[in-house]
């Protein structure tokens, strides 16, 4: 079955795979060639660039792209679209909320104030529905965030189920005392809302489910990392029941010249194709060519499309010799300032971020071990939240949930922290805890059937960000304790990272709503235990913030590839830090091409330059800015970490 | 004379002038009658229960008294089939005033009729217990500190009071709870002194 005639395509992957190019690329070449047919195509990742790689604005509206009259792009901003969930439904939920728990109304509206952690996902599960709702576009193209958020999202429709489970059973108080008084029920508009949530959640579940409308498309570069992520994905996929018929491979070198910077890659790169045609061999292998300029414009995206869908073969610049390259090629790659003077001895936390896909991971995997030979004496951690971890990829050695020594080196360890374990395990001691008191209750003859059942559930309401906030706690009890003297964290790509550092602030505000409420009902109900674990998080958090905001504990070092599509999240991060005060006073420009003389590096590296210019036009007065090289290989196990940190740390 | 009543022919008689006339023997006729049943072989009712599955005691599981108002019921109703509440499932618990169902017999109906004005009192017994019980908690003075200081910490975390201000209060609070522990600790020992001369 052709990709046109599906009504749902999903393109998702590891981070800087392609995956905005490859959803905007079929979207164009589609409304191009079936003129009759509505396309959307929608950006559920909250670092967007659906706009950036059509070259035009597109906002939270519905925006036709181009001169064409049947394509679209949306890109989901889900602050916007929750304030005008909130603003249609607040009555309904307030009224669902006071129906189903003991507080008023000024309580419930302290709550329904707050922000939610993990919205994005909510929010683009919502939107979805309405989209298809409406029934105005015969196919969505839905560009998603990496891998781990994504793997998040698809769960969503079950998650939100629950939700509504839960507030029906709120309701199901309110309906039984109506019958119990009045000795009949009409149905009103809690109940009405409901039933559109239910539906609507249901209609996004069912088309996620759906082999004939939906499609999932993994997109991955011949990378080791790449491959093992896409590995798992696919599992999830499977889970879920989501089908996934095809891969996109994506910037495969086909130069075929005599550079030995590129065809060194090309080497790497065929051992890597073997083992996605093994590892992925029942599923359909799309391969796309690594282009030596951005794809970004309508022009290009339609080039890329046509490679891609018509197999048109391409014509790149051929390559030349140079004259005694393969010497020089270190001697080039040298970056111009010493990296030495991001290493400080009173730094306590180190954080790395960036877009998907631009090296976070083996640049902090490179200072892990760096600080590890400078400081002997000092343990460092180096630790990641990302619910799609690559540690133990990088380092090719399994590192996972728990404390992991890093190989023959005594004062390294690393952490993938499971944010999602710890979640499920604080919501079985949460439903324990709410047994025991109704138990209690119920030892002496009285029962409150609906109070027990809803406070039981209440934990099933959790947001999906709630996670992340439990891997928060867990680093702060390592700081607590001194287990560590340097934390390295490997974070989430941008657009995550950003909403995993709002964590400690949305955290705070819900505990002091909760605070305020414990207070205020002292007499009434008195939690003691709970009251005092909660303290204990507020504390933690609190020292989280100052840590993250102290400029002599704490690090932020971004990273960016010199791409247009990079360099414009990058601007928004830098943005974002500013705003939350998190120090940062480097940034890193990885993946710099060297000099190599071949007319396929020189097309991309003039492209390079061109953006190395203007990041340190814009920033140079406020940043230290350091280039990184490209390598010829990738940079995987510790041997390969350790070679990389000497050349960036010599 | 009478004439001679004619003697009806047996059916044996019938069916062998039949066979005659045939000239072959016929087969008792058997279509139409049940299948033969052993008399080892249980009754179709006792193999097929009425209700497929076995219905538990909802006395165990139905509360004895609902925390909504009016909404008590008697421990031995429980036999009575709920209705299903809505989609969440829930068996409402039935009110007092309700008619008797027709599965309860009337002595066990006036057995609950004469006991049900008691049981709400025992609810209150029970809830006057739990409030008594944590009334006696909030005389002791040492819960009552305890609880004023998680108020304080409670309020240091709503940024309510500033750090300084919450040293000070917690210092205070932490010395009023060691005085009250020392005295408890010096009113306990003299009397055991005491029982000791005693002896």
């Amino acid at each position: 079955m052709k990709w046109s005639e599906r009504s749902l395509l999903i393109f998702g992957g590891k981070g800087g795979c392609g995956k905005t190019t490859s959803a905007c690329a079929v979207g164009l070449y589609l409304a191009q060639h079936y003129p009759k047919k509505r396309i959307l195509v929608v950006s559920s990742d909250p670092a967007h660039s659906v706009g950036d790689s059509f070259d035009c604005s597109v906002g939270d509206t519905v925006t036709p792209i181009k001169d064409l009259k049947n394509l679209w792009a949306l890109e989901i901003k889900a602050e916007e679209e929750a304030s005008v969930f909130k603003r249609k439904y607040d009555s309904v939920m307030k009224k669902i909320a006071e129906r189903g728990t003991y507080f008023d109304r000024q309580d419930i509206e302290n709550f329904f104030s707050l922000s939610i952690p993990g919205l994005d996902e909510v929010m683009a599960v919502i939107k979805i529905a309405d989209i298809l709702k409406e029934k105005r576009f015969d196919l969505i193209i839905l560009d998603t965030a990496p891998t781990g958020h994504t793997i998040r999202l698809l769960g969503l429709p079950g998650q939100m189920k629950k939700w509504v489970e839960v507030m029906d059973l709120m309701q199901s108080k309110h309906r039984f005392l109506a019958r119990h008084f009045t000795g009949r029920y009409k149905k009103d508009d809690a109940d009405e809302f409901l039933r559109m949530i239910n539906k609507d959640v249901d209609r996004v579940g069912r088309l996620l489910k759906d082999r004939i409308s939906t499609e999932f498309i993994p997109v991955i570069k011949p990378e080791a990392l790449a491959i093992e992520e896409t590995g798992r994905l696919l599992a999830v996929l499977k889970e879920y029941k989501i089908s996934a018929r095809s891969i996109l491979i994506n910037q495969i070198k086909a130069s075929r010249n005599e550079c030995p910077f590129c065809s060194k890659e090309e080497k790497e790169q065929k051992k890597e194709l073997g083992i996605i045609r093994q590892k992925f061999a029942s599923l359909e292998l799309h391969q796309i060519p690594a282009f030596p300029h951005q794809i970004k414009g309508a022009d290009r995206l339609m080039e890329y499309a046509r490679v891609l869908l018509d197999g048109k073969p391409c014509h790149f610049p051929a390559g030349k010799k140079s004259r005694g390259l393969k010497s020089r090629i270190f001697s080039i790659i040298r970056p111009p300032q010493k990296l030495s003077q991001l290493i400080r001895k009173d730094v306590m936390l180190y954080i790395f971020g960036g877009k998907g896909g631009v090296g976070k991971t083996s640049i902090a995997s490179a200072t892990a071990l760096t600080m590890a030979r400078i400081y002997p004496a000092k343990k460092v951690l180096l630790f990641s939240t990302d619910p799609a971890h690559s540690l133990t990829d990088s380092f090719g050695l399994p590192i996972g949930d728990n404390l992991t020594q890093v190989e023959r080196i005594k004062n390294l360890f690393g952490l993938e922290i499971d944010s999602r374990k710890m979640l499920e395990n604080f919501k079985k001691y949460y439903k324990d805890e709410i047994r025991e008191a109704f138990d209690k209750f119920l030892g002496q003859g009285v029962n409150i059937k609906f109070d027990r059942e809803i406070l039981e559930e209440l934990i099933s309401l959790t947001p999906p960000g709630l996670d992340e906030i439990m891997a928060l706690a867990k680093v702060v009890e390592f700081i607590d304790q001194g287990k560590f003297d340097i934390y390295i964290f490997d974070s989430a790509a941008t657009g995550h990272l950003l909403r995993f550092l709002e964590m400690p602030q949305i955290a705070r505000d819900w505990l002091n709503a909760v605070f305020k409420l414990l207070i205020k009902y002292k007499g009434v109900a008195r939690l003691t235990k709970q009251a005092e674990e909660m303290i204990r998080f507020s504390r933690k958090t609190r020292k989280m913030q100052e840590i993250l905001t102290d400029s002599t504990r704490c690090q932020f070092v971004v990273i960016g590839i010199p791409e247009d599509m990079a360099k414009f999240e990058m601007d928004d991060l830098l943005e974002s830090l500013r705003r939350f005060k998190i120090p940062c006073h480097q940034i890193l420009v990885n993946m710099v091409l060297p000099e190599t003389g071949c007319n396929f590096c020189e097309a991309k590296r003039e492209e390079q330059i061109k953006v190395i210019k203007e990041i340190n036009r814009e920033n140079a007065s406020a940043y230290r800015i350091n280039r990184l090289p490209l390598f010829p290989y990738q940079i995987k196990g510790i041997e390969r970490l350790n070679e990389f940190a000497e050349k960036i740390y010599r | 004379m009478a004439p001679k009543k004619k003697r009806r022919r047996t059916k044996k008689a019938r069916r062998e002038s039949h066979e005659a006339e045939l000239g072959r023997k016929i087969l008792p006729f058997t279509a139409g009658k049940l299948p033969f049943v052993s008399k080892t072989m249980p009754q179709a009712a006792s193999v097929v229960p009425l209700v497929s599955k076995e219905i538990p005691p909802i006395a165990k599981t139905f509360p004895q008294f609902s925390a909504i108002t009016n909404v008590t019921i008697p421990k031995q109703w429980g036999k009575m089939p709920g209705k299903k509440w809505g989609a969440s499932k829930i068996q409402p618990s039935r009110r007092l005033g309700a008619k008797r169902p027709k599965d309860i017999g009337l002595f066990n109906f006036l057995g609950k009729l004469i006991t049900a004005p008691y049981q709400p009192v025992e609810m209150v017994k029970a809830l006057t217990a739990a409030i008594h019980a944590q009334a006696e908690e909030e005389e002791d003075p040492k819960v009552a500190l305890k609880l004023q200081l998680l108020e304080l910490k409670m309020r240091r975390e709503m940024n309510e009071i500033s750090e300084g201000n919450y040293k000070i209060e917690e210092t205070k609070l932490k010395r009023r709870i060691k005085n009250f522990e020392q005295k408890v600790k010096v009113t306990k020992q003299p009397k055991k002194k005491r029982k000791k001369k005693r002896r």
